[in-house]
């Protein structure tokens, strides 16, 4: 299959959840991980795309009890447009696994 | 389940199992069938096995050559095969040059740039030849770049993209495209394995209401390359507004060049096309899936241009007078085939987004389909049920008309597939379910769609001049109908095929041919099975189910677990360097699971590692994971080119033998490991029984997966 763009997919929406980040110790897990799933077979892609829903959801959580809605916001809707990706590409299943 | 011998070879043959019954067929309308490039089915009888490979003579017939092949297909150095041999062509010359006298005025692209108040560009024939021919000056002129030479370009899709991998064409440079939203990074390695001097790129683009700061991407891809000891000395940006630089970053001096700058030199530029041999490569596709070098799949001018002509015309139907839109990325092998090269060669139109297809909503891509007045539209599962899920009445609000319409990319569900067809199509419109590979070019599988009834969930039976057939682990044939997976394999080559991995013909042949090869000496291309690597099974009437990658599994209690995600899971833990998964046999569970893993520098094995392992195993994919046992080892048995050997450690895992080792690029290793291993195994009372004849041949056949 030319799956190869599901890849890809992954990797740009990791780069605009990293363009979020506030923290250097935050871009560089988040660079680390994008590194990863470029690398990846597309076979072990839904592992990936799990750990990339937990980082935003960590994210979403972390400036929300800062107080920082602006940032909330941006990486709100980061993480929403990954759901619906990571679901819609099959990689996680929307039932049990897009709430992690 | 039971553990049975007989069980786990046919889980090892089927891998992942069928999610949806066959479905009934879906007959094209006539009106579809009396306007089709293909309504002869005579064209069956001319792609006759018989008939291979002289068939593919109609193909290449739709291309201007310079000077006519004497060989249409040369196996004498299989399975590296050549095709239209001794013929001359220039693929830049085939998609722009040749439609001038007829086409000029017509539109080549028609480019939607994301933000919708901004203004549509159509570039017709005669601007992308001008506008080719004068970047193709800068290339050769300015960066001093010639013939054979590679080229690395990181970017969206803008016309200047489909522009700059013609220019290359023309003077048989050749291009290797990175998606542009990869990183940096992996276009740095890109770079490097391709041994690129110039990359080519722009400073922002749009996506999803956002303009992104793509150059630093240049910046870092420059330096990880020049890490790796390649120097890529000059950066060209197109500026995505021109004469507006919109990146944060600083321009380089000395290395980096606006186009738009160095451009009005060269204005009015005619460069004549290099007629290169039909074999010469014309790009580089590369695909990810490995931690050790990338594989830059090498596709040829001629094979690869009569390929993609011949199927764009037969199975995607484009006439002149269409306006055609395939929703992918140029940056995938899609787009080179389907959205540059194959449309082009046929002088269609073809419609370029450059943004995602739910910005501003999911309505966009039919609003843009009813304006321009898309009549064929093609992308991936992926995107319709993105689509369907975000707006499911969307299409039915715009007036727009497909004749047909493609999926590619993954298999679709029959109820994803109606929903394409009734709501998007509105059940006017004939589907083609496509399945192909970043390495064979264009479609292997498909209907043909005036002549071939559409079956949901099905891509149908090989396409013209493609003999597929389903294999077991042992190289017999799973017969059509038996309801049984294997492995899909194409018992012949074609001209699309790609020729060889950029500077690993080693690879090329242990990845795709080693696996069912006859007999390596041989020069019949009957010998050189291609192993494509998917899973498939093959109804009755010969049509296809594509069902997934066939990765090594490892069946735990009936839970089918794939190594690459076990050895993910693994890779978690900061201090692993590498992991290999492999299976032991396990009176309880059948199989267990074992884990090996390398340390980084500067940490030392532990049981406090170990357990990290195992805990993020259990973490990441569950309970039923846990490994049975985790050995930490100073370093992994490899190939040369970087490939951990699973067969060798499932070997001293199971207390049977590794195996041929002289392959190894550190075959020392292995004796350090077994006696570690054994030694552990011994004191713990983990010995395993003796195994039968079965057992040992799925141990010796574990890891052949690449």
């Amino acid at each position: 299959m030319t799956c190869h763009y599901l890849v890809g997919e992954l990797s740009a929406l990791l780069g605009e959840l990293g363009s979020t980040a506030s923290s250097q110790i935050d871009r560089a897990d988040l660079d680390l991980l994008r590194r990863e799933v470029e690398t990846v077979s597309p076979a072990s892609l839904p592992l990936f795309a799990r750990r990339a829903l937990e980082r935003a959801r960590g994210l979403c959580w972390e400036s929300l009890s800062r107080g920082d809605m602006v940032t909330f916001r941006l990486r709100a809707s980061v993480c929403a447009n990954l759901r619906d990706f990571v679901v819609c590409a099959r990689l996680v299943d929307e039932e049990t696994d897009a709430g992690v | 389940m039971g553990m049975t011998t007989e069980s786990e070879i046919e889980v090892s043959e089927a891998q992942i199992a069928a999610h949806w019954r066959e479905e009934g067929y879906v007959y094209p309308p006539p009106k579809f069938i009396g306007q089709a490039n293909v309504s002869d089915p005579d064209i069956f009888d001319r792609f006759r096995e018989e008939r291979f490979p002289e068939c593919f003579k109609e193909y290449a017939d739709l291309l201007t050559w310079d000077k006519y092949w004497e060989t249409t297909l040369d196996t004498s150095n299989p399975p590296f095969w050549r095709w239209f041999v001794g013929g001359r062509l220039n693929a830049c010359f085939n998609c722009v040059d040749r439609h001038l006298p007829r086409y000029r005025n017509k539109a080549a692209f028609i480019w939607v740039p994301e933000p919708e108040n901004a203004d549509t560009h159509v570039v017709t024939y005669q601007e992308l030849y001008r506008r080719v021919n004068e970047v193709a000056a800068v290339l050769r002129e300015h960066c001093g770049l010639k013939t054979g030479d590679r080229v690395t370009i990181h970017m969206p899709m803008v016309p200047e993209l489909p522009i700059t991998m013609l220019a290359c064409a023309r003077l048989g440079i050749i291009h290797s495209v990175v998606f542009g939203g990869f990183s940096g990074a992996a276009c740095g390695d890109r770079i490097a394995d391709s041994g690129s001097r110039v990359l080519i790129t722009m400073d922002v683009y749009y996506r999803n209401g956002e303009l992104l700061d793509h150059k630093p991407k240049a910046d870092e891809a420059v330096e990880v390359a020049a890490r790796a000891g390649v120097h890529a000395e000059r950066v060209l940006v197109w500026r995505r507004h021109p004469g507006r630089y919109e990146s944060a970053t600083p321009m380089v001096a000395g290395r980096d060049e606006f186009m738009d700058e160095v451009l009005p030199t060269y204005r009015g530029r005619v460069v004549d096309p290099v007629s290169m041999p039909a074999e010469a490569p014309l790009f580089l596709m590369y695909t990810s899936g490995t931690t050790a070098r990338p594989k830059g799949c090498q596709h040829s001018t001629g094979g690869y241009l009569a390929y993609v002509a011949g199927t764009s015309k037969y199975y995607q139907d484009i006439h002149p007078e269409d306006t055609y839109w395939c929703f992918a990325d140029i940056g995938w092998i899609t787009g080179h085939s389907y959205i540059v090269y194959g449309p082009l060669a046929l002088a269609a139109t073809s419609v370029m987004y450059e943004g995602v297809p739910t910005y501003p909503d999911p309505g966009r891509p039919w609003r843009i389909a009813e304006r321009l007045g898309v009549n064929i539209f093609h992308t991936a599962p992926t995107t319709i049920r993105m689509l369907r899920k975000l707006g499911p009445d969307e299409p039915k609000k715009y007036n727009y008309h497909f004749k047909h319409m493609t999926t590619v990319g993954e298999p679709i569900e029959p109820d994803v597939w109606r929903w394409y067809h009734q709501v998007v199509g509105k059940g006017e419109a004939v589907i083609v379910d496509t399945w192909w590979q970043t390495e064979n070019g264009g479609f292997l599988g498909s209907t043909m769609p005036a002549l071939q009834p559409m079956k949901p969930g099905s891509c149908g039976p090989g396409v013209l001049g493609i003999y597929p057939v389903i294999l077991d682990e042992q190289g017999q044939q799973v017969p059509p109908g038996s309801g049984r997976a294997g492995n899909m394999v194409i018992r012949n080559p074609w001209p699309g095929i790609f020729q060889t991995i950029w500077g690993q013909p080693e690879r090329f042949v242990d990845i795709y041919y080693r696996k069912y090869n006859r007999d390596p000496n041989s020069k019949d291309w009957h010998d050189w099975p291609y192993f494509s690597g998917d899973g498939a099974l093959q109804a009755a009437d010969g049509y296809f189910r594509i069902l997934g990658r066939v990765d090594d599994v490892i069946n735990v209690a009936g839970h089918r677990l794939g190594t690459k995600e076990l050895e993910s899971a693994a890779l978690t833990v900061e201090e692993v360097a590498e992991a290999a998964a492999v299976p032991v046999i396990d009176e309880l569970r059948g199989r267990a699971v074992e884990i090996y893993a390398s340390l980084k520098p500067g940490f030392e094995a532990s049981k406090e590692i170990e357990d990290k392992i195992s805990a993020a195993i259990e973490r990441l994919i569950g309970r039923v994971a846990r490994p049975k046992s985790v050995w930490i080892v100073p370093d992994m048995p490899k190939t040369r080119s970087g490939k951990i050997m699973r067969r060798v450690i499932a070997g001293i895992s199971n207390f049977t033998s590794p195996g041929d080792i002289t392959t190894l690029a550190n075959p020392e290793i292995v004796d350090v490991i077994n006696r570690q291993v054994r030694a552990a195994k011994v004191q713990r009372g983990q010995v395993p029984r003796e195994l039968s004849e079965a057992e040992l041949e799925e141990i010796k056949a574990f890891g052949k997966v690449d």
